[in-house]
């Protein structure tokens, strides 16, 4: 035994020099190069709330059920109609989830937001896989930093409760697979993996830093863009499950409690910024949708729910829809609508103290 | 799951602590031969998590091309094993010979029909039409299993070892379909004979014996070969492919040595981390490169590139044609016969075969040569010393234009625009001056990154690194190749290309 101990050392010490050696190099070269450029579209949104950001009143923060269905325009002119003067911004980028959300709106925070009141954010789950279109992408790369790769690690140990033996061992598995996924996301960022590449290239190259593209902003310059009408599903089988929803609405869900901390999350920062935040549940058509847990209720001025086809049938309506989760223009300004007139409620009871 | 990737860390992490935490040889050989299988198949199957769904669901169709491709090296490794035993159990001369040509016929059989089937069809067809003998040729639509040439070549080596009595059948399947799926060589080499590689796998592997500081200092000096070095040569090599009418003489040069650089650090990179990644396991592999561009004769290039296949092709083809046991004729078209075999072993592609035969007539020049200046002075002799190396190299370039020149598609249309044989000449046209040029050029650090990459190379063949690299103590070793490791993160494309070996 006494034998094999110096002979691990041995071993051990060089490489645990080797890792040391590895992330204070890493560490130095993070704070020697320049930052990653942003992503297409987090790119625009957080230059323009670099420049502009201290005119905001309100932002909405979510995906793209937030992006498609919230026009900043019409709901500034509903709130300004009763007596609300404010500005909006439109903050919704699409596939943004937890834990993706919160690093963007740090992000968001940590740029001017003098005059930021009120904060909607989507009320979302918290999935455990890396969505395809961003495994490998600079936007995956972007927001995996500790603070969410921590988050994501609490969330993939959460296991499905009461399944059988197969399906726990394939959700080990997937689990495994998306822990994986993740994992090299954030190794890429924290090795800042091509950074010199990319840097050497665009100096051999002479290559242009990436532009703005103000397309990105959508029409009206205030963050809202409509639904791609390309992705519409069809119509047939889409009204049949908007039918089918009308007839058994979506069922509530709690969900885990990693969606409900992120979601904790999220809410504390906007209070700590000296903003209240709203929750937003856009209309879905599956068969369950999140709900905050009564806590992260009560953090929150209010609860905006549009998820329920028998108050609002309107946001079910085929010709309102161009798929399960999203509206259309027409959709978008019945929703806008309705956000407006919850927030003409919400608004003079929940003001900020400045 | 490529050496340089992240999953492969991940699995080879995974592979290196089962495997030593296992006691008896036995499990160790199983775990690696499901290590090897599974390697295999992750080249064919995507996602394994979506794959074991779609396989428990028994839906095949969305199963994606060439998931069931890992069957056919198993099919190989059934059938050596089979030929095996039948040699071990013949007892005639011409049982041997029927048992070793089923085992030629099996493995040539299975390359042919993914490698060579379509490129046979067509130029028969073109060779038909030639003749005016118009016929519609028809192909199919097959796709090619990564390092079926390797793992067939090593099968084969197994079966015409033991017919030669050089080596004893294997008793039990598990070591010969370990030595056939050892994962660190299996799909891009170095191609290890079963003589050399089956006696390890008989012994026990010791951890005490493993040089654990060589290994890592091989394997990063691979992924600096392939991961920063490979892929820059390859944008410059590329951009220069892709259009080498639109560039001057000097930078086509640039851009045929650039490929020559990409290839090498791609293979020889490849090899290294290969060999390491083996002998972190207990293992050791044939080496497969020892500064082949500072060769001073095409003969020297062949002993110092892709060593594990110049070796098998001298062992099991050209000596098997009679290699230079009869006239300088008969040796000279065992020679050219065993280039242009070599040459096609590539690829199927006639680009391919001229490669190969650019090599065979280089080597009946030399041998030529070398009758001619027996009895030259010693100051021309030294001339040539110093000609030499350049010569040969400028010589291995022009062979690079037909490895790479590929044939350039009109996407939209879907048809060849320029074919391969084409684009060879126009390269060729660009890079000796006689064709057409452009006023394209690469910038001047191009040429100082090469000069310094050079230097490098020539400093590391007379060992200058190795021998400081040896005085450092344990733990200087250890910080270096952390620092090392980091810096050469930074300068890795964010997506790789795959290794150019493999589609071989």
């Amino acid at each position: 035994m006494s034998a094999h101990r110096p002979a691990l050392l041995r071993t051990t010490l060089p490489v645990l020099t080797a890792f040391l050696a590895f992330v204070v190099t890493a560490w130095l070269s993070g704070n020697f190069l320049p930052p990653r450029e942003l992503p297409s579209a987090i790119r625009e949104k957080l230059a323009h709330l670099a420049t502009h950001g201290d005119a905001y009143d309100v932002l909405f923060v979510g995906s793209s059920r937030i992006q498609n269905h919230i026009i900043p325009r019409l709901f500034d002119q509903l709130a300004a109609s009763a007596d609300q003067p404010i500005q909006s911004f439109n903050a919704g980028i699409p596939s943004m989830h937890a834990p993706e959300v919160d690093w963007f709106l740090e992000q968001i925070l940590a740029r001017p937001h003098a005059r930021l009141r009120w904060v909607f954010v989507e009320a979302d789950y918290f999935p455990t896989q890396l969505q395809e279109d961003q495994q490998g992408t600079l936007r995956g790369v972007a927001w995996h930093d500790w603070p969410r790769f921590q988050q994501l690690c609490q969330r993939l140990l959460i296991m499905k409760k009461g399944v059988g033996w197969r399906d726990q061992v394939g959700d080990t598995f997937e689990r495994l697979r998306d822990f994986l996924q993740h994992l090299a996301a954030f190794g890429t960022r924290a090795t800042h993996l091509g950074r010199g590449t990319q840097l050497f290239d665009r100096w051999r190259l002479a290559l242009p830093p990436d532009s703005l593209n103000p397309e990105k902003l959508g029409p009206n310059r205030d963050g809202w863009l409509g639904a791609n009408l390309d992705e519409n599903d069809s119509s047939a089988r889409l009204a049949q499950v908007l039918a089918t929803r009308k007839a058994s609405p979506p069922k509530p869900q709690q969900a885990d409690r990693a969606s409900q901390a992120a979601l904790a999350k999220l809410l504390t920062k906007i209070t700590r910024a000296g903003a209240v935040p709203i929750i937003v549940i856009p209309p879905r058509a599956r068969a369950n949708y999140f709900i905050p847990s009564p806590e992260n209720a009560s953090r929150a001025a209010a609860v905006i729910d549009l998820c329920d086809p028998r108050r609002h049938p309107e946001l079910y309506d085929l010709e309102n829809r161009i798929d399960l989760s999203h509206l259309n223009l027409q959709g978008a300004e019945i929703f806008t609508r309705l956000l407006a007139e919850r927030f003409r409620q919400i608004a003079p009871s929940a003001s900020p103290p400045r | 799951m490529l050496f340089v990737e992240f999953r492969f860390f991940i699995f080879f992490l995974v592979v290196f602590a089962v495997h030593w935490a296992l006691r008896g040889n036995t499990a160790r050989k199983v775990w690696l031969l499901a290590c090897g299988h599974f390697f295999y198949a992750c080249f064919f199957i995507g996602d394994p998590v979506e794959f074991c769904g779609l396989l428990r669901d028994g839906d095949f169709a969305k199963m994606p091309d060439g998931w069931w491709f890992p069957a056919v090296l198993w099919g190989s490794t059934i059938m050596d094993y089979i030929v095996g035993r039948g040699l071990g159990a013949a007892q005639s001369e011409r049982a041997r010979k029927v048992w070793l040509l089923v085992s030629l016929a099996v493995n040539l059989g299975v390359l042919c029909y993914f490698k060579y089937f379509n490129f046979f069809v067509t130029s028969a067809g073109a060779f038909l039409d030639w003749f005016g003998l118009h016929t519609s040729v028809s192909t199919l639509s097959i796709l090619l299993p990564y390092g079926v040439s390797f793992y067939t070549f090593q099968s084969m080596s197994y079966s015409i070892d033991v017919y030669r009595r050089r080596l004893e059948p294997v008793r039990s399947f598990l070591d010969l379909a370990f030595f056939i799926s050892f994962f660190p060589q299996l799909v891009a080499g170095p191609i290890v004979r079963a003589m050399t590689f089956l006696p390890q796998v008989f012994e026990k592997r010791v951890w005490a014996s493993v040089d654990v500081r060589g290994c890592c200092t091989l394997f990063f000096i691979g992924f600096v070969k392939k991961a920063c070095v490979s892929e820059f040569a390859a944008s410059i090599a590329d951009a220069f492919f892709a259009n080498p009418g639109n560039y001057t003489h000097l930078s086509a040069m640039l851009g045929v040595i650039f490929y020559a650089v990409q290839i090498y650090c791609d293979f020889s990179g490849y090899s290294d981390m290969a060999i390491a990644s083996a002998r972190l396991l207990g293992y050791e592999l044939t080496p497969n490169f020892d500064f082949p561009y500072f060769s001073k004769s095409i003969t020297e290039f062949w002993r110092r590139w892709h060593i594990s296949l110049s070796t098998w092709l001298r062992d099991y083809l050209y000596i098997s044609l009679g290699g230079n046991r009869g006239s300088k004729l008969f040796t000279y078209r065992n020679l050219l016969l065993t280039m242009l075999l070599g040459g096609l072993w590539h690829g199927a592609s006639w680009t391919f075969v001229i490669w190969g035969g650019m090599h065979g007539i280089a080597l009946i020049f030399h041998r030529e040569w070398l009758r001619f200046t027996e009895n030259a002075g010693a100051s021309f002799k030294k001339v040539v010393a110093w000609l030499a190396v350049p010569l040969t190299f400028y010589w291995i370039c022009l062979t690079w234009i037909f490895f790479r020149a590929a044939p350039l598609l009109d996407e939209k249309a879907g048809t060849v625009k320029t074919t391969s044989l084409e684009m060879a000449q126009r390269i060729l046209g660009a890079f000796t001056g006689f064709g057409k040029n452009g006023k394209q050029a690469f910038g001047l650090e191009c040429v100082i990154i090469l000069a310094v990459l050079v230097l490098i190379h020539w400093l590391n063949s007379r060992r200058v690194f190795s021998t400081a690299w040896r005085r450092l103590p344990d733990w200087a070793a250890a910080a270096l190749l952390g620092i090392g490791t980091e810096l050469a993160i930074l300068f890795v494309p964010v997506k790789y290309k795959a290794f150019i070996y493999f589609q071989f």
